[in-house]
């Protein structure tokens, strides 16, 4: 009987779940002579059922457990050595009978192909599971070559806006200059977006790799990856990463023994989300305040310290060196025609199975949510899915058959965005979405462009008002004014796209605007200067409950007596309503 | 390349900009983040334009055009987009355009103005102010109710400041000038105007009229002009005689006077409308209202306006002794204050308390003081009388009940009463116009009737005060009914502009809209925190005559400020409205794009205006994030010491960490405020309160070293108050000025006035005269003698040196110390653009440190491509632009063509010695000086003084190098170090119209924009002494002259360079010894001082 092999899944999710705890006590269980192999990796993608422990080398194959707990493990490894299902939350198996085998199954593993599979931080593991092949691969062939193939394979930037990425390699190749950079771009600052991280987390080498590669074939001999300081983990991955590949000879001097030379830095961002933004970038990166410049010149001719510069997102790096091993033919064959390829989604919101999945391109948003996602969390309908972060825009339910790809995505007035989708149901205010997501989109914007600088904040207000049942029909119109303009008078994509969550619920939910400001009413009963409590006389057994939490004393009643709720004083906080426990409080 | 523009088909370069070439076809594109100097930023997004096949709209200023381009620079939706822009800047722009004080005027008197006028010591020129709106100060500055205090700002500090007693001091003051203000009158139109009425409105609608050149009579009903000034404000606020003096003064432009003619009897409006080109009626309000009580037809009944004029007119009644007066306003005060002089009991019955009492404060207050007793909540119900005189007045409490429209609480009848005996009542209630009149036939024109409210007053357009019938303008009194002289005078020169346009356009006036930010309606919406940095300062309150006299007397009360506390007064102004508003670009485009300000009301920034830094004023609630001073400041000035702070809606423009400018490297170069398109940096005088009010600019160059920038020097009341660089006729330096070219001339307040003498060791002011007579008596006992020059002058002053020489038979000397090796090889020959020649390198070489200006133009020239290499640089934030830093000559790599470029001030002549070699028989050295006139000082000719001691030396700008017995020095300052023994002020650059020849023969001009008198002192004595003839005593001989120098130096040629000298040249720095120099370098170290406000 060969050795068990047990991975616990360490990347942040993980660890936020807590499982640190359970991989010490199982290195110290080791450590005192238990018989398995104890191995590290990053996160499959089911942050929902963190901790997850691999388990594998038994005669059950491999299988993973979910939700697991430290006082658990050691007796579940106990089950499986001896050939029994654990009594565990077994959420995968070999034999795709798991609980959550459909989660995979639908899925197609490009960029996340080791992601919870290898151990990050060993570049031996990388190398066992095909690491650097790629690169080995492109170092004979011709520069010109390997950009054909990337032209050939049809992939597009994962970023959001889906420039073709064999062209935009051309550019940078064919810019004149005798120093070129290239860019990662890892500043992800999508509210709800972990794409970039569990990426950089869990499979390092391969965004390094395929940097190399991308350096090689437009002549750069100097890179960064300019990752948010605020993922500390990457940030380690990465340098540890880096002078793994550096001492292997994969980066630094006369790469794989050739002349091709290329070294790579990390510069960590402060936290702006417009650094996300490939102009702002290169500025932070110069050391200056980061705020997007006038395009063109665009960084293929003019980038880095006036150099040509290729910036390509965290997942388009990701993508390069299986296109490099398969072949463009093969990654074609993959998604759709204009939108080939697979795309990682960061499910989140009030979905079951929240996550990171990555799916082939031209699945439909349905099977994304109720085949991959596992459908809703509770029992309220769906709603609506908000794509592309606090850029993009909010897809409604009759819309769910759209199939993702850029173009289907950007008719809807959504954008693909870099990954963000966020899932909501019959609870949500769409107002109250807008708002939150514009009021991200204010307070990062660089203020450098007078329309995002105030007119967002304008647009905030005005949606504040309509919350709190202030607005008037003519804030409709002037939201359209403010975003028309908005999206045409800035200078990047934060300040152009900012107004999509207004626009796409103003296309879609109109109606719940109107009941804000007509009717002073929030469907989604979220708004709560517009909410009434009441208190309902028959279900009310007047256990005072309500009365102790209400912060401004405003329910009066005698014990075992129904109560009243002074409409006057009421400042609508909710208290009341989840302190009673006969559900005799109305909302409404 | 071709491009579309609008729909034309253009030929254009390459990488030239949308911006651009619409304005090189003319066509306006508005910005506000764009400067020619820097990298196009494209932030405003006011300067949108369309193009095809571009997503959204474009920035015109960083959109290079491409072939076929095709663009659309202006249709409904770029105007909207750019309108959008403007409301959305102005929602968050937290500052007044104008002034409070000015917006709560009713006549809009610019009272900011004329305010720091007074504080400056201007009073004329503050009486022209206040006379472009309002020409009866002197009245005014007495009896105005004042409603620009009630919105002043320094109320939120302590007290308002006391504008009417300081428009009461300016005028008074004027009054007494020689040079009394009166405006030019504008040759006769043939246009003639009927007034009728001599009241404020009727005068003031005259005045303007009859300087416009229009033929004004003005007709009176009475036997005296002033309406309700004279006969219903007592002589104790106003005294008459000084009435009587603004009255002829306002006269002064033709208007006729002509007494005794009322309308209704000696004149009819139908032969006055047929007779002249326009008729203005300001017949007032002259009806008091009767109080409706039983018996006010007893004997002892008045009402107020008839008493105060009966007793204006020398017809007091007989009051009695105990007198009632009735009513809360100013009316009801001015005839319980006469009654009081006239030695009665008097009491006002009054339905309100003293809260709701119309009446100003102070004059309640007055009349407390002066004995008159108050029965509020009172009203009197029924009047009985002995034998037809008043006897008793029944009264009857009042309570007050609910806020009435006017705000006031409504007096209510509480039923109960009382009676208190009078020997007479006065009513003094409210006054209506006479109207009846208008209805006959001979009042009426072709049928129709002056139309007549129901308040029978007159209806008439607001703005333009037309009636709407034949030609026919009616205000004051007439239209508003019974309101204040302030308004009377708006509404006079409202009819004066209408009726002036009305006859000379055929139209009346539009109107225009003016944008107009404000930081809030009303006072009581500004936020106090943002006042806490200011120190207080109470009001000065108004002299007066003692109460005792007061009482029985009709002297004047108020004795008026004296100069002192009237400067100090006036200094109190808080400055509320903009320094720029008449030339920000912000506000010109609101007003051209019809902004609301409203649009986008939502939060705002607000930020304390930070007076911390001497020179510059940094008020962030009016920046736009434009982000030009940022730029201009790290990357053209190299000081780096302003950048956005925050982020989102709250970016702002701020010095690191929000700290105060003298807090960083800031250089005080001032280019901010040059560059900031709004008012959120704007230039601070040491010694003047700037206003917004436009100034007078000449153009001339700065004469403060041999760079010789070209700049715009601003006047006001004949003194220089600001000087920037020329906004429509820019010099080679643009933008660019230096510490000292635009804030050093402050220092310019230390400046020589009258000669000194040293006596036992201490220098002591003496006239002119007794200068000459000091001088003339060493003259005659001496026998050698030397004159000098310093290259510090202008040529004319340098040509005046060398008559006195020749006049003395000498050569013309010079200390040593302003020759050098290279005085050889300089090209003297004059030039229009001297350094354009910086434009003919691609290399630079610059060696020590170097004139402020030039390095900026040196940067500009590095940022087109060119290689900028820095040796021996100073360790100084411009330092950071080199290309190559090398700490010596040395180092410097061979080849290439560089132009070397150093300052012979600041480097030693070895160093330059070894320039000159690398440099070899190119020739391409720049040679720059701290001399103003560097280049006539060669050309003259001068040589080096002499070792041998002399009996006289006299030297033009420093003391004379020579040794001397008596040593005179002609200089602006005092040379400090250097002794004379009598020092004769001289010019300096802003006081003689001259020439210089700067730097590389850069020609420089001075045109004595403070029309200086020095110079002719200064011939004066020359001729006195016989050293020039009378007839030369001129400043336009010289003037002629030096053009001949000039001319002359045109034909002079660098001799060819060979080999260094073979002299000895100097291992030690030889700066400038101008005198100025040390005055500049104290006022320099002030950057880093705070002040407060």
């Amino acid at each position: 009987m060969s050795q068990i092999t047990v991975k616990v899944g360490l990347a942040s999710c993980g660890v936020a779940a807590g499982a640190m705890e359970v991989f010490e006590l199982l290195e110290k269980h080791r450590e005192q002579g238990a018989d398995f192999r104890l191995m590290r990796t990053a996160c499959i993608g089911m942050c929902f059922e963190e901790p997850i422990v691999e388990l594998s080398g038994g005669k059950l194959g491999t299988l993973s457990l979910g939700q697991v707990k430290p006082g658990d493990i050691l007796e579940n490894i106990e089950e499986y050595r001896q050939d029994k299902i654990p009594n565990a939350n077994v959420i995968l198996t070999e034999t795709h009978e798991g609980s959550r085998d459909s989660l995979l199954s639908e899925q197609t593993r490009i960029v996340l192909k080791n992601c919870g599979v290898i151990d990050p931080k060993s570049i031996d593991d990388y190398e066992a599971h095909g690491g650097y092949s790629a690169l080995k691969k492109v170092m004979t062939m011709s520069p010109q070559e390997v950009i054909e193939i990337i032209k050939a394979s049809g992939l597009r930037g994962r970023g959001g806006a889906g420039f073709p990425t064999g062209l935009k390699w051309s550019f940078a190749a064919q810019a004149k200059g005798a120093k070129k950079y290239v860019i990662c771009n890892a500043d992800e600052g999508d509210p709800g977006a972990f794409m970039d991280r569990s990426t950089l987390e869990g499979d390092p080498h391969n965004v390094i790799e395929g940097m190399i590669i991308g350096a090689y074939a437009m002549g750069a001999d100097e890179g960064y990856i300019y990752c948010r300081a605020e993922y500390p983990m990457a940030v380690k991955h990465l340098k540890l990463a880096i002078a793994d590949a550096q001492r292997k000879g994969y980066l630094g001097r006369s790469i794989l023994g050739t002349n091709f030379y290329f070294t790579l830095h990390i510069k960590e961002g402060a936290g702006a989300f417009v650094c996300g933004e490939e102009t702002a970038l290169m500025q932070s990166i110069e050391g200056k305040r980061g705020m997007p410049v006038i395009r063109p010149p665009f960084p293929a001719e003019s980038g880095l310290w006036g150099c040509p510069t290729n910036i390509n997102n965290v997942e388009t790096w990701a993508n390069i060196t299986w296109i490099i091993n398969h072949g463009a033919n093969e990654f074609k064959e993959i998604g759709t025609q204009d939108s080939p390829g697979t795309k990682v989604f960061a499910l989140t919101g009030k979905i079951a199975g929240s996550g990171l999945i990555e799916v082939p391109m031209g699945i439909s948003l349905r099977d994304i949510i109720y085949k991959v996602g596992g459908g809703m969390k509770s029992d309220r309908p769906f709603k609506a899915v908000q794509m592309g972060g606090p850029s993009g825009g909010c897809i409604p339910d009759s819309l769910l058959d759209t199939t993702v790809d850029y173009d289907s995505i950007n008719a809807t007035g959504a954008i693909m965005g870099s990954g963000g989708m966020v899932v909501m149901d019959s609870s949500t205010c769409m107002v109250d979405v807008a708002r939150f997501f514009l009021n991200f989109t204010q307070s990062e914007s660089c203020g450098k462009c007078t329309f995002c600088r105030i007119g967002t904040r304008r647009m905030l207000e005005i949606l504040t008002r309509i919350t709190k049942g202030l607005g008037t029909m003519e804030d409709i119109q002037k939201l359209r004014d403010l975003a028309a303009n908005i999206t045409k008078g800035s200078l990047c994509g934060l300040g152009q796209t900012a107004p999509n969550p207004v626009l796409t619920t103003l296309r879609y939910f109109e109606d719940e605007y109107l009941a804000h400001i007509q009717d002073k009413r929030c469907p989604a009963k979220v708004c709560s200067s517009l909410l009434r409590f009441e208190i309902i006389p028959d279900q009310c057994i007047g256990c005072t409950a309500c009365a102790r939490v209400c912060p401004v004393s405003c329910i009066s009643g005698k014990v075992k007596e129904v109560h009243l709720i002074d409409q006057e004083l009421c400042i609508h906080c909710g208290a009341c309503y989840s302190a009673c426990k006969f559900n005799a409080i109305s909302k409404g | 390349m071709q491009v579309v523009l609008n729909g034309k088909n253009l030929e254009a370069p390459e990488g030239m900009t949308i911006l651009d070439l619409a304005n090189r076809e003319g066509i306006a594109i508005p910005t506000l983040c764009h400067d020619k100097e820097l990298v196009p930023n494209g932030s405003c997004w006011v300067c949108a334009v369309k193009v095809e096949g571009r997503r959204g709209f474009v920035t015109s200023c960083g959109t290079k055009l491409t072939p076929g381009m095709k663009i659309t620079t202006d249709d409904q939706e770029i105007h909207a987009a750019r309108k959008m822009a403007l409301e959305l800047l102005i929602s968050d722009h937290y500052a007044d355009c104008e002034a409070p004080c000015k917006l709560a005027c009713p006549d809009q008197v610019d009272v900011q103005t004329y305010v720091s006028l007074i504080a400056n010591g201007k009073y004329h020129e503050a009486v022209k102010v206040i006379k472009d709106t309002l020409p009866m100060p002197l009245s005014i500055g007495r009896v105005c109710p004042a409603f620009c205090e009630v919105e002043c700002r320094r109320k939120i500090v302590e007290e308002p400041i006391a504008i009417r007693q300081l428009k009461r001091f300016a005028a008074d003051e004027d009054l007494e000038d020689f040079w009394q203000y009166i405006p030019e009158i504008k040759p006769a139109n043939g246009k003639k105007i009927a007034i009728i009425g001599g009241g404020p409105s009727g005068l003031t609608c005259g005045y303007y009229l009859s300087f416009e050149g229009f033929e004004v009579h003005l007709f009176e009903a009475e036997q005296a002009c002033g309406g309700w000034l004279r006969y219903g404000i007592p002589e104790y606020r106003l005294p008459k005689d000084i009435l009587d003096r603004e009255i002829e003064l306002m006269c002064m432009g033709g208007m006729q006077i002509h007494y005794g003619m009322a309308l209704g009897d000696q004149l009819s409006l139908s032969d006055l409308s047929r007779d002249y080109d326009a008729v203005y009626l300001a017949v007032g309000a002259q009806n008091a209202v009767p109080m409706p009580v039983q018996g006010s037809d007893l004997c002892g009944c008045y009402l107020g306006v008839d008493f105060l004029k009966s007793h204006a007119k020398g017809q007091t009644p007989d009051l009695g002794k105990k007198v009632a007066v009735v009513g809360g306003g100013n009316t009801a005060i001015d005839c319980a204050r006469t009654a009081i002089r006239l030695g009665c009991d008097v009491s006002i019955i009054y339905r309100r308390t003293k809260d709701e009492m119309p009446a100003e404060l102070f004059e309640i207050d007055a009349a407390m003081q002066e004995g008159v007793k108050f029965h509020f909540l009172c009203n009197p119900v029924e009047y009985s009388g002995i034998d037809c005189k008043l006897n008793t007045v029944k009264i009857e409490k009042m309570s007050l009940g609910e806020p009435d429209k006017s705000g006031r609480r409504r007096p209510e009848p509480t039923g109960q009463c009382f009676n208190e005996e009078f020997d007479s009542i006065i009513a003094a209630i409210s006054q209506v116009p006479e109207v009846e009149p208008f209805s006959r036939a001979e009042n009426q024109i072709g049928g129709e009737t002056l139309p007549i409210s129901r308040w029978q007053t007159a209806i008439v357009d607001n703005a333009t005060m037309y009636s709407g019938m034949a030609n026919i303008f009616a205000g004051g009194d007439f239209q508003r009914g019974p309101a204040t002289a302030i308004e009377a005078i708006a509404d006079g020169r409202k009819a004066a502009e209408a009726i002036q346009s009305y006859l000379l356009t055929g139209e009346l006036p539009k109107p225009k809209f003016v944008f107009d930010s404000k930081r809030a309606q009303k006072l009581e919406d500004v936020a106090p925190e943002e006042y806490e940095m200011f120190i207080k300062a109470p009001r000065i309150q108004m002299p007066q005559i003692p109460l005792e006299k007061a009482i029985c007397t009709f002297q004047e009360v108020e004795t008026g400020f004296s100069e002192i506390q009237a400067r100090r007064e006036a200094a109190r102004c808080l400055e509320c409205g903009c320094q720029v508003n008449d030339t920000c670009t912000l506000r010109s485009y609101c007003s051209q794009y019809e902004v609301e300000m409203d649009r986008f009301m939502g939060s705002i920034s607000r930020h304390p205006i930070d007076y911390t830094h001497p020179f510059i004023v940094r008020n962030a609630n009016k920046c736009i994030n434009c982000g030009r001073c940022i730029r201009t400041c790290a990357e053209i000035q190299g000081a780096n010491v302003l950048g956005f702070i925050y982020r989102g809606f709250s970016a702002i423009v701020a010095p690191e960490f929000g700290e105060s400018l003298t807090q960083t490297n800031c250089l005080a170069c001032g280019k901010c405020t040059d560059v900031c398109p709004v008012g959120a940096l704007v230039e601070r005088n040491l010694n003047y309160k700037l206003n917004p009010r436009p100034k007078e600019d000449i153009l001339q160059n700065c004469g403060l070293c041999g760079v010789g920038c070209k700049i715009q020097v601003e006047m006001q009341a004949g003194e220089v108050v600001r000087i920037t660089t020329p906004e429509q006729d820019p010099g080679f330096n643009g933008k660019n000025l230096c510490f000292k070219g635009r804030f050093g001339w402050q220092s310019f307040a230390g400046k020589l006035s009258l000669p000194l003498i040293q006596q036992n060791g201490k220098y002591q002011t003496i006239s002119w005269k007794d200068a000459i007579v000091a001088i003339q008596a060493k003259l005659e006992q001496a026998e050698s003698h030397s004159i000098e020059i310093t290259p510090h002058i202008t040529c004319e002053e340098m040509l005046i040196a060398q008559r006195i020489a020749d006049t003395l038979g000498l050569d013309l000397r010079a200390n040593r110390r302003y020759f050098a090796f290279s005085d050889y090889w300089l090209d003297l020959v004059p030039k229009e653009y001297a350094f354009g020649l910086l434009e003919d390198h691609n290399e630079f070489v610059v060696i020590g440190n170097l004139n402020c200006t030039l390095r900026s133009m040196i940067r500009l020239q590095q940022r087109q491509g060119k290689k900028l290499t820095l040796v021996a640089y100073p360790d100084e934030p411009f330092a950071k632009f080199a290309d190559l830093k090398l700490s010596n000559l040395s180092d410097l790599p061979e080849g290439g063509n560089p132009l070397f470029i150093y300052n012979q001030n600041r480097i030693s002549e070895a160093e330059a010695g070894h320039i000159w070699q690398l440099a070899g028989s190119n020739q391409h050295v720049l040679v720059t000086t701290d001399y103003t006139n560097h280049g006539a000082f060669l050309s003259v000719g001068a040589r080096p003084v002499r070792t041998r001691k002399v009996d006289f030396a006299l030297c033009f700008g420093q003391v004379p190098a020579s040794k001397a017995d008596f040593k005179v020095a002609i200089t602006p300052y005092m040379p400090e170090g250097h002794e004379a023994d009598i020092i004769l002020p001289g010019p300096n650059y802003l006081e003689i119209e001259g020439l210089a020849i700067g730097d590389n023969g850069e020609v420089s001009r001075f045109v004595n924009p403070a029309k200086s008198m020095v110079i002719n002192e200064l011939m004066r004595v020359f001729y006195t002494l016989n050293w020039i003839s009378p007839a030369t005593a001129d400043l336009p001989h010289w003037n002629n002259l030096a053009l001949g120098l000039l001319a002359k130096m045109s034909h002079s040629v660098p001799e060819p360079y060979d080999s260094l000298p073979d002299i000895a040249l100097r291992e030690a720095v030889v700066p400038s010894d101008a005198p100025i120099e040390q005055y500049l370098e104290s006022l320099y170290k002030l950057r880093k001082t705070p002040v407060q406000f």
